[in-house]
């Protein structure tokens, strides 16, 4: 038995386990799917700040339906599809607040001699935020979970629930404006 | 094109790579268990809590339309001015008494609950045959499908209009309401 379907059968259980009530059992599969669910999120937000509010977020709303999910081999996209629509719209609405803020602490370093490396990373950071924000809520989920390692369009699909062709199309779609968004960075 | 694509991509990647980088996934780990042990200390009781009080005030809502349906309703109302006025309701006759406790003066109201139409109507509480404070009654609903089920809600609304003493002199009769 290889480790990917070792990982799977051990998440299955525990998966069950924590629709029996048993919260070490959630606990274990957060431990496991934290790195995967953080990516995810930073992948749409563009920053580790508010990807980790918005995981937290994530797992608890696991927790609290963990009972409604029918197959716990499915656990992980389930999670993903709980993680990124919480990303996408808990995204969306602090974005332009915390953009306020930022943009004004983003003034202040720039007046103060800093490292080039980390100003270039912050206006990276911030661009593609905003560039995400161009997206629909599907171009946005499809290119972020695509993204993820050793997740093919099949996957994504699985994930949004719709069909290979059209997980295609949101990724093509998505691509599209980041390149033209991000131009100056390519 | 491709050149384009793969330059995204690795542009995505490596702001994925530095924000993953700065995260502490202990602290991370440690706050998610914090929002669990609180949401299954809190959470999952408040909800059942919830449901339980929402189940019992729906069969609450339940009993008393049972109540106010198949009885006739009464009830006592004070005035500011420290006088009391009972009002007997029959829902199903369409019929109200508002009857002053401390001098004689009543007021019969009948409404036609048949027609299924809502609006008001301004009543005397009289004494003999003088006119003692004006009452307004006001039909809130009426349900029923057929005429006999037909009922009323009503609501009773004192006037802030003179109110005519026995004696001559005005006085105020001040907000006396009442819902059934």
């Amino acid at each position: 038995m290889n480790r990917k379907s070792k990982d799977k059968r051990e998440c299955e259980r525990l998966v069950l386990a924590s629709q029996a009530g048993r919260r070490e059992a959630f606990n274990k599969l957060v431990r496991m799917y934290q790195n995967r669910a953080m990516e995810a999120a930073v992948r749409i937000l563009g920053n580790a700040g508010e990807a980790e509010d918005t995981v937290q977020e994530g797992f608890v709303k696991a927790y609290l339906n963990i009972g409604s999910l029918k197959r716990a081999d499915y656990f992980e996209f389930w999670l993903l599809r709980i993680v990124a629509n919480t990303a996408i719209s808990q995204g969306r609405a602090k974005k332009l607040r915390k953009q306020r803020i930022e943009l004004a602490q983003y003034r202040k370093r720039r007046q103060q001699p800093s490292a080039v490396g980390k100003q270039e990373s912050f206006e990276l950071k911030e661009a593609i935020g905003k560039a995400m924000l161009k997206l629909s809520r599907k171009e946005a989920m499809a290119i972020s979970l695509f993204g993820l390692d050793g997740f093919s369009h099949k996957e994504v699909a699985d994930v949004m629930s719709c069909s290979v062709e059209t997980s295609r199309w949101y990724v093509f779609r998505a691509r599209k404006k980041l390149k033209a968004e991000l131009k100056e960075y390519l | 094109m491709e050149d384009a694509e793969n330059k995204l991509d690795m542009l995505l990647n490596r702001n994925a790579s530095e924000q993953l980088d700065a995260v502490d996934w202990d602290e991370l780990n440690a706050v998610i268990s914090d929002r669990l042990d609180r949401t299954a200390g809190g959470g999952l009781n408040k909800r059942r809590f919830l449901k339980v009080a929402s189940g019992l005030a729906a069969a609450a809502v339940i009993v008393f339309a049972v109540l106010v349906f198949f009885t006739d309703g009464q009830s006592d109302l004070v005035l500011e001015d420290g006088r009391t006025a009972k009002v007997v309701f029959s829902p199903r006759k369409g019929k109200a008494l508002v009857e002053m406790q401390q001098d004689v003066s009543r007021a019969n109201v009948a409404v036609v609950i048949g027609s299924g139409r809502r609006g008001s109507a301004l009543v005397d509480l009289v004494t003999g045959s003088k006119a003692v404070a004006k009452c307004e009654v006001e039909i809130k609903d009426v349900k029923g499908r057929k005429r006999s089920e037909k009922r009323a809600s009503w609501i009773i609304i004192s006037r802030p209009e003179p109110v005519y003493a026995d004696n001559g002199d005005v006085t105020n009769e001040m907000s006396m309401l009442h819902l059934f």
